[in-house]
């Protein structure tokens, strides 16, 4: 029996042949489909969280810039918002100052009572100041101050007459009770008068104040938390505007009072009141921080407009290498050749890039990054061409003299043509435009930081130049702007996302200026050829960042 | 009863009835051709599945230039040979020596079934198996097939010729038991 019979009686005998798989098999298929219809929804839900990130830190940190503070950049009216229960506390105390002189204890049993509704007066009374605070900035020089007005004035509260000291402690204390009354009208007068009065309040510890201060202290405060005016330098001829220095004060007096609040002067219940204010302020002015969403652990959560954050521009070159790999898309054992063959020409090379970033840093070291960058990677095509031909042509020319001296030119011409192989070589060029969107958490150090950062890059534009070789017939064909000239499309027309990581070293020239060196490593998470191209390729890319940076 | 155009449309918008549809329909070709090229049944189920989860995932590419059931077995077929490298088994010694040709009355084949075939297949070498497979009973050239399994041309044409004779060696010893 021949080898032929003996194949075709065997495969005649198995053309038909069925056997019945378990059902177990179609279980698994109906599994596994479902999870990988999943695993579909898991990018999506991925992408639209970064979106979301994206959104509402654009919308946070433009918010947390319509509070930034404009007439005094180390005190103002944000802080002041920023610091709801302290500025409570002021109201409380001065309140209950002009009501009863016994203020401290009445102060403590005005608290004692106090509740969370009363809290709320608090904050409303505290935005009644922020508010009337705001007016007497934009009203610095004018001889009118509102009646609001007159409580930040008394934190200016100082006698330059007698050269005594202030505490803001006293503020509500029996002494305060005549600084309050008695330098209020004074400090109405000296705000009035301007730069009549070149007075600078200047604070110390308590250890070095009048006698009426630690007694004050010693009812109401901790020993480092009260505030006094020097006389020795009320008569600084370059002090700040005295508005401005009325509102130092006031912030001095204010952060007594929070250390004062915070445990000291009231029991763990109207402590609890308090806080429950400040979530109710902070959810009012729209304070929510997001870094207390994505890092609940983190106490030192810097909030928007508190300027604990700031902004960096990155400017950046990038060099690397490409790295390519191309599988057989599973459709047809056929393609392997095709494979091969692209696998033995093509070596991806260089891969260059340049970019804008700008970053949003708190102090607690975490930043968001998006910006915008072009690169451009190369794969070079080598191939032997075995079609070249190369033809000489010898040509001959012969000059005849017969016996009578006659001469005969004979021209010939050989042409000898040679069929050879020979290396050709070309580059495939591929441009990117992407933008990448990272967290990051920086390391600080003295000069030196360093960043880690991870995200994904979004692609806006993939442009291709160059040949490929055609599956169809292994002919070159041109790369245009949207792919093969000819046949099945070797490139998709945009690359999607790509994961990125990077590490990086910045070293700080100055306060504002920074110099940096970033590898980068990136990921293109779906492969850069069409699902139905005969091959499957993948990219990856390392590169090394080098830039500069200027931090505001 | 769906036609095969319409599983071939409902499978492209994924739809649960239509891949079903398509299972039901070739699942037991495929098993038998999976259970050809696996070493045993545990194999063959876990090829079959591989393959038909490639089916589903890859038939929106499927342009109707062909046989769909051509395509379906291509996939099969790959999946089995990428199966065959995942399990890193081709460098098992094949080590089977040269058989004498015994050549068989042709009215021995027709008293084979299918199922003693599969058997005799099974219990071939692996190499044996996939080449004899391939060059055999799907038609691949030696070279392709060198591609696939990643050996010599020389090679592939030997183990079919082994492969040949251990098939014909098993039947003349299973008739002469018979008998």
């Amino acid at each position: 029996m021949s080898i032929n019979k003996f194949d075709k009686h065997i495969r005649e005998k198995l053309a038909a042949h069925e056997v019945a798989p378990r059902p177990l098999v179609w279980e698994n298929i109906e599994t596994q489909l479902a999870s990988s219809a999943k695993s579909q929804y898991r990018w999506l839900a991925g992408l639209l969280f970064v979106v979301v990130i994206a959104g509402a830190t654009y919308y946070f940190t433009s918010m947390g810039s319509s509070t930034s503070p404009e007439a005094f950049p180390s005190s103002s009216s944000s802080d002041l918002q920023q610091q709801p229960n302290q500025t409570a506390m002021i109201s409380t105390g001065e309140e209950s100052t002009s009501e009863n002189p016994q203020s401290v204890t009445q102060v403590e049993q005005l608290n004692s009572q106090s509740s969370i509704d009363q809290a709320t007066e608090f904050a409303i009374a505290e935005n009644t100041l922020s508010d009337q605070s705001d007016k007497m900035q934009k009203s610095q020089g004018e001889t009118s101050f509102s009646a609001g007005l007159t409580k930040a004035q008394e934190a200016a509260n100082y006698d330059n007459a007698s050269g005594s000291t202030y505490s803001p402690r006293a503020e509500s204390g029996p002494s305060a009770q005549n600084n309050s009354k008695a330098t209020t009208e004074q400090a109405d007068r000296m705000l009035t008068e301007t730069d009549q009065t070149a007075a600078k309040p200047s604070f110390s510890s308590s250890e070095n104040q009048s006698a009426t201060v630690s007694e004050m202290q010693n009812t109401t405060a901790p020993e480092n938390q009260s505030a006094t005016v020097s006389n020795k330098e009320i008569a600084d001829d370059d002090s700040p505007p005295l508005v401005q220095r009325a509102w130092e004060n006031k912030q001095q007096f204010e952060a007594a009072s929070v250390l004062t609040t915070d445990g000291k002067m009231h029991s763990p219940v109207q402590a609890a009141a308090f806080l429950t204010l400040e979530e109710r302020q902070r959810k009012a002015l729209n304070e929510f921080d997001i870094c207390d969403v994505l890092f609940p652990s983190i106490e030192d959560c810097p909030k928007f407009g508190d300027r604990r954050r700031r902004y960096q521009i990155d400017a950046y070159s990038q060099v690397g290498m490409l790295f390519s790999h191309l599988t057989n898309n599973d459709l047809d054992v056929e393609v392997n050749s095709y494979l091969n063959q692209r696998r033995s020409t093509e070596v991806p090379t260089w891969y260059v890039g340049f970019g804008l970033r700008l970053s949003t840093q708190w102090t607690n070291g975490i930043s968001l990054r998006g910006g915008l960058q072009v690169s451009e990677s190369q794969i070079r095509v080598e191939y032997l061409d075995e079609t070249q031909r190369q033809t000489t042509v010898n040509v001959s020319i012969d000059t005849l003299v017969d016996q009578d001296g006659n001469t005969t030119v004979v021209w010939d011409t050989i042409s000898i043509i040679e069929t050879g192989v020979e290396t050709r070589q070309f580059h495939n060029t591929f441009t990117q435009i992407d933008i990448p969107l990272t967290v990051g958490y920086t390391f600080f150090g003295p000069r030196y930081d360093v960043e880690v950062n991870a995200g994904v890059m979004f692609n806006l534009l993939f442009q291709r130049s160059g040949r490929v070789f055609a599956p169809e017939d292994n002919a070159f064909y041109e790369l245009g702007r949207t792919g093969a000239a000819r046949g099945t499309q070797p490139y998709r027309s945009e690359l999607g996302i790509s994961l990125v990581t990077s590490v990086a070293l910045n070293y700080r020239l100055s306060p504002q200026f920074s110099v940096f060196v970033e590898p980068q490593l990136r990921y293109f998470v779906d492969p850069v050829s069409p699902s139905s191209y005969a091959l499957q390729e993948n990219w990856f890319m390392g590169s090394l960042m080098l830039g500069g940076r200027y931090a505001f | 009863m769906l036609s095969e155009e319409d599983i071939i449309a409902g499978c492209k918008k994924k739809r649960a009835e239509a891949q079903q549809a398509l299972y039901d329909r070739y699942s037991g070709k495929m098993f038998a051709l999976c259970l050809r090229y696996a070493k045993h049944r545990a194999e063959a189920e876990d090829v079959l599945q591989e393959g038909f989860i490639k089916v589903f995932d890859k038939i929106k590419t499927f342009r109707g230039d062909g046989s769909f059931e051509g395509w379906i077995r291509r996939i099969m077929v790959h999946t089995a040979i990428k199966y065959y490298h995942k399990a890193s088994r081709k460098n098992e010694a094949i080590g089977w020596e040269s058989l004498p040709d015994s050549p068989m009355k042709p009215e021995v084949y027709g008293q084979l079934d299918a199922d003693q075939i599969l058997d005799m297949i099974q219990d071939l070498p692996e190499g044996y198996r996939l080449v004899f497979n391939l060059h055999a009973l799907e038609g691949y050239k030696h070279k392709e097939i060198a591609d696939m399994l990643e050996i010599g041309e020389s090679t592939s044409r030997s183990q079919l010729t082994k492969a040949r004779s251990m098939l014909q060696k098993m039947i003349e010893k299973m008739f002469t038991i018979v008998l």
